[in-house]
């Protein structure tokens, strides 16, 4: 696999999706037709405006493509916003309470099933699924019952192939919101940060690339390690930012577990976990809890424990203050070139010098987003005194 | 000593199997045969006395002990009661389920007296070609000669053998009678076998008790048993005796 | 008519043909045993890391000349998997031997009684909902769920066999009731888990010896150095219960009383052993059927082989697993019945002796 290629493999999808929008009429009151994620052809009659996510994590794109109120025209969600990134839910209450508070709860995302009924009760015109859910919803007959009711569903994607299809993705929401202009704005700013880093790594070759060791929920469960991830979502973004992902060369998987004595023996460079506020939900994590209500002094000694943990403690990596810790939910969402400037960071302190990915993230706030930056979405342990 | 039961009862599940089922002083040295049709209460009589089952009523004494008031372990230590055939598919050999009849469940080593003792128990009894089979490859005759082998290699005061025959060819029914009966001459204990056969029960017994719905009808000597009308009644056939030409009593039954 | 090719006539020739048997049962175990120390061996010196044997057994024999990282590896986490590995398939092999023996059944197995359903039911419940049956344990809680709903289902059996007797039929048709029972509940959990959470319920479900410690391993060691011994001691009583209830009566067996006792030292070994280490299917099933087609069901030699038997085939997949793409973590269960089936299949086909029909 080279990773050329693959940097830029983005580029090209931009390219047709931006030709595709191009082509387009003006789509306010008119039909349109758009190819979403997974390659469906999709009509809809007339511009959405009752719309519901099948991830309440959607809302940090819209959110970013939106000019003024992004809940304007979603009716209810999945409620995975709230039990899994209850610090970003708080920001979206306190920004907009009576919205958050009349957003019909569909359940759990995981949990499969769509209630077609509550749907169409709630009178939706239009159903956003991430693409992870194409096969079940195919299989239970999900799209072609909400068809023949005419409600489209529309796939994005943020997680699975986050970075080249998380253009694509905000374009079609663009298209679908009616915010052409704020997607391309904010698709111009993705590109431009996302440049920031693949212009300086793209020109270091295979050798010199750091090793590094992702760690999927770093303190999700106790004495356990770990899963990590293949060449996709943040192992790419490991890739991206110019290191050498652990797990891409032990299988072509999206999440896969692998062996604390494989780690020791590969003796990386770096070890990076995520993590975020979990605690409310499952008490016992031991994770670092970031996210928007991160504290520094609480995530510190947290993630000197988890460096500690038996088995990493003799980590060369940790030994040289090199085990960073990173927010878990730039996993399934647009700003996660922010993750890719933070671990670039890390990875080459000297040519990221002048590299400031919490000021970019602060601009993003400021330029995009309904609320300000707070919080801490990264970290590094302290190297150990000997 | 000698074996006695007074007025015993037993009911299972309100229905009543013996009813006041008593029977004289059984001999040490002598073999009982209890005789009676099907679902008499035969097999519930052995497991009274062996005390497997709790009469309502009705005490079983052995010499001057009632046997109730014996912990189980010891009771049954005394009174040795093989049930009615029963083929067990286990992966057992014939030597491993007769050396576990003579262990009894007590200690765990097996020592060189155990297996001469079992060695001479199976040679004796005409199976010592099948002691490395499994029980669960023998024929339903072979399995059942095995079942009297673990009977008779435990020492006990009371033998009690809920038809030990049923499965078994002509020679190697009378095979096995001689020998419980000369085992239990031997040894001065007292033996009961229940069985259909009413010329085996007059030929080999010493002794007989009839028993019907739960009841002792009849018993004493062979020959003035059979001679007795209740025996026709209970098995509703016409029963005729004669001698046969060594002395033994042959009974001849008719359909009536 | 089955016939020895040399039938012995004289009561010392069955005598010797028995201590022959004998001995050649002691020395199959004796073998088991060698063949299980040559596993652990094996599974010792296998890894991602390229740790030879002698490198291996001199760390291991002078713990002090390791680096930090042999120390790590050898001492946290290959031994501990390694033993863990023999002490649980030797559990899973003890409860399965019992629970065929009482049960009168080949099919039997904690497994098939549910209890280990129960105890991923536990653990699920701990897992997505985050309900601990008993407050205050911390981050063990996962496992303390899975043990206590394990010994619940127990207790369910016990109490049921209270009202409808002892008896073998009544048992397993409880046990599967309970199968499925639990089964349909932890679907229900799963149904509303997010991936996380998922990811974790799979352990339970196929799982996995790589979360072994030394404390682990310590608690099994106990838990089978308490109920072995008592299994043992019964030994003829268990024995006697295979010749059919009445015979065992007979010899003086409290039949229901046994029944009772196994069950409670075989809910132990199954609870213990799952809370630890997940489910892993099929090992105290064909543990057992490996040992009675070896040595028979003399429960003197029947139950230390189908620990044996048990121990082996969990730590033949131990090394297995770390073999198939070193790096990545397999859950055990899944290789168990991979390697297993086949392996159990072609054993019956070659078989002439037929001991449940």
């Amino acid at each position: 696999m080279t990773f050329m290629t693959n940097v830029s493999g983005f580029v090209p999808a931009i390219a047709a999706t931006a030709t595709l929008l191009a082509a387009a009429p003006d789509a306010n009151a008119e039909a349109l037709t758009l190819t979403d994620i997974a390659g469906r052809e999709v009509t809809l009659t007339e511009a959405p405006n009752k719309i519901i996510l099948g991830e309440g994590r959607m809302m940090y794109s819209i959110a970013a493509i939106s000019e003024g109120n992004p809940f304007e025209k979603v009716v209810g969600w999945k409620d995975d916003l709230i039990l899994y990134d209850p610090d970003a839910f708080r920001k979206f209450e306190a920004a907009f309470p009576q919205d958050a508070e009349r957003m019909i709860n569909f359940g759990n995302p995981y949990a499969g099933d769509f209630s077609i009924e509550a749907v169409l009760e709630a009178d939706a015109d239009l159903v956003l699924l991430d693409v992870g859910n194409l096969f079940k919803a195919e299989e239970t007959g999900l799209i072609e019952k909400l068809g023949k009711a005419g409600v489209p569903v529309v796939f994005v994607d943020f997680r699975r192939n986050a970075t080249e299809n998380t253009v694509p993705s905000l374009l079609i929401l663009g298209r679908l919101l009616g915010e052409e202009q704020g997607a391309l704005e904010f698709v111009d700013f993705y590109i431009a940060e996302m440049r920031k880093v693949t212009n300086v790594v793209d020109q270091i070759p295979a050798e010199e690339r750091p090793l590094v060791v992702v760690e999927n929920a770093a303190g999700w469960q106790n004495d356990f390690c770990c899963w990590s991830f293949g060449p996709y979502n943040y192992g790419r973004f490991v890739e991206l930012a110019g290191g050498t992902n652990y797990a891409s060369k032990l299988a072509n998987a999206y999440s896969i577990d692998i062996s604390m004595e494989g780690i020791i023996e590969a003796d990386p460079d770096h070890i990076i976990g995520t993590g975020a506020n979990w605690a409310e939900a499952k008490p016992e994590v031991t994770s670092t809890l970031l996210g928007y209500e991160g504290d520094p002094a609480v995530n510190a000694e947290k993630i000197d424990a988890l460096a500690m943990r038996p088995g990493f403690r003799d980590l060369r990596a940790v030994q040289d203050g090199k085990y960073h810790s990173i927010y878990h939910q730039f996993y399934n969402s647009p700003y996660h070139f922010i993750a890719v400037q933070q671990i670039a960071k890390w990875l080459y302190p000297d040519d990221f010098a002048d590299l400031d990915p919490q000021d970019t993230f602060d601009r993003m706030h400021a330029k995009f987003m309904p609320y300000d930056n707070s919080g801490q979405f990264w970290l590094s342990a302290s190297a150990p005194a000997n | 000593m000698t074996l006695t039961a007074t007025a015993l009862d037993f009911a299972y599940d309100k229905r009543p199997i013996l009813q006041g089922a008593a029977f004289d002083p059984l001999q040490p040295g002598e073999l009982t045969a209890l005789i009676g049709p099907n679902a008499s209460g035969k097999s519930t009589l052995f497991r009274v006395i062996a005390g497997l089952l709790t009469p309502s009523a009705g005490t079983v004494t052995l010499g001057e002990t009632d046997l109730a008031t014996l912990p189980v372990r010891t009771r049954l230590k005394r009174v040795c009661f093989m049930p009615q055939f029963f083929v067990a598919n286990a992966a057992l050999t014939v030597f491993d389920v007769v050396m576990m009849a003579r262990k009894n469940l007590s200690g765990w080593r097996v020592t060189t007296e155990d297996m001469d003792a079992v060695g001479e128990a199976l040679h004796g009894a005409g199976i010592g070609h099948l002691s490395e089979a499994y029980i669960s490859d023998l024929s339903g005759g072979q399995a059942q000669m095995v079942s009297v082998a673990q009977a008779l290699i435990r020492q006990a005061n009371v033998y009690m053998f809920d038809e030990p025959t049923s499965a078994l060819d002509l020679h190697h029914q009378l095979d096995v009678l001689s020998r419980i009966r000369a085992t239990i001459a031997s040894r001065g204990a007292i033996g009961i076998v229940a069985l259909h056969d009413l010329n085996l029960a007059a030929r080999f017994a010493d002794h007989l008790i009839l028993l019907r719905q739960g009841t002792v009808l009849a018993q004493g000597a062979p020959a003035q048993v059979l001679h007795q009308p209740e025996i026709g009644a209970t098995y509703g056939v016409d029963i005729h005796i004669t001698t046969g030409p060594k002395e033994d009593l042959v009974v001849h039954a008719y359909a009536s | 008519m089955p016939t020895d090719t040399t039938p012995p006539l004289t009561a010392q020739g069955i005598v010797t043909a028995y201590r022959r048997r004998s001995g050649r049962r002691v020395a199959l175990v004796a073998l088991a045993a060698l063949a299980l120390f040559t596993t652990v061996v094996i599974d010792v010196i296998t890894g991602p890391a390229d740790l030879s044997f002698w490198r291996v057994a001199h760390v291991i024999v002078n713990p002090s000349v390791a680096t930090t990282k042999e120390e790590v590896i050898i001492w946290d986490l290959r031994l501990p998997v390694a033993l863990m590995a023999v002490v649980v398939g030797a559990m899973l092999g003890a409860a399965g031997a019992e629970m065929q023996t009482i049960l009168n059944n080949p099919l039997a197995d904690p497994f098939t009684l549910g209890l280990s359903s129960a105890a991923s039911f536990g653990a699920a419940l701990a897992i997505v909902s985050g309900l601990s049956v008993i407050p205050g344990v911390g981050g063990l809680f996962v496992t303390v769920n899975a043990f206590v709903v394990s010994m619940l289902a127990s207790l369910a059996l016990f109490a049921f066999t209270r009202l409808r007797g002892v008896t073998p039929e009544a048992m397993i048709l409880v046990g599967i009731a309970m199968l499925f029972t639990f089964n349909a509940l932890l679907a229900f959990l799963q149904y509303g888990a997010s991936e996380l959470q998922l990811a974790q319920l799979i352990f339970w479900q196929l799982g996995s010896l790589a979360r072994a410690t030394w404390e682990k391993v310590g608690i099994c060691m106990i838990v089978l150095a308490v109920v072995m011994p008592y299994f043992l001691s019964r030994s003829w009583a268990l024995t006697a219960l295979r010749m059919g209830e009445d015979k065992a009566a007979a010899l003086g067996v409290n039949v229901s009383l046994l029944r009772l006792m196994v069950l409670a030292g075989v809910s132990l070994l199954s609870a213990v052993a799952v809370s630890f280490v997940g489910a892993i299917a099929f090992v105290g099933l064909v543990g057992p059927h490996i040992a009675r087609m070896i040595v028979g069901e003399d429960q003197r030699g029947f139950l230390p082989l189908s620990a044996l038997a048990g121990a082996l085939i969990l730590s033949g997949t131990s090394i297995a697993s770390k073999a198939i793409t070193p790096g990545i973590v397999y859950p055990i269960g899944m290789i168990t019945s991979l390697i297993g089936i086949p392996f159990f299949v072609s054993l019956i086909l070659s078989q002439r002796k037929r001991h449940w029909q």
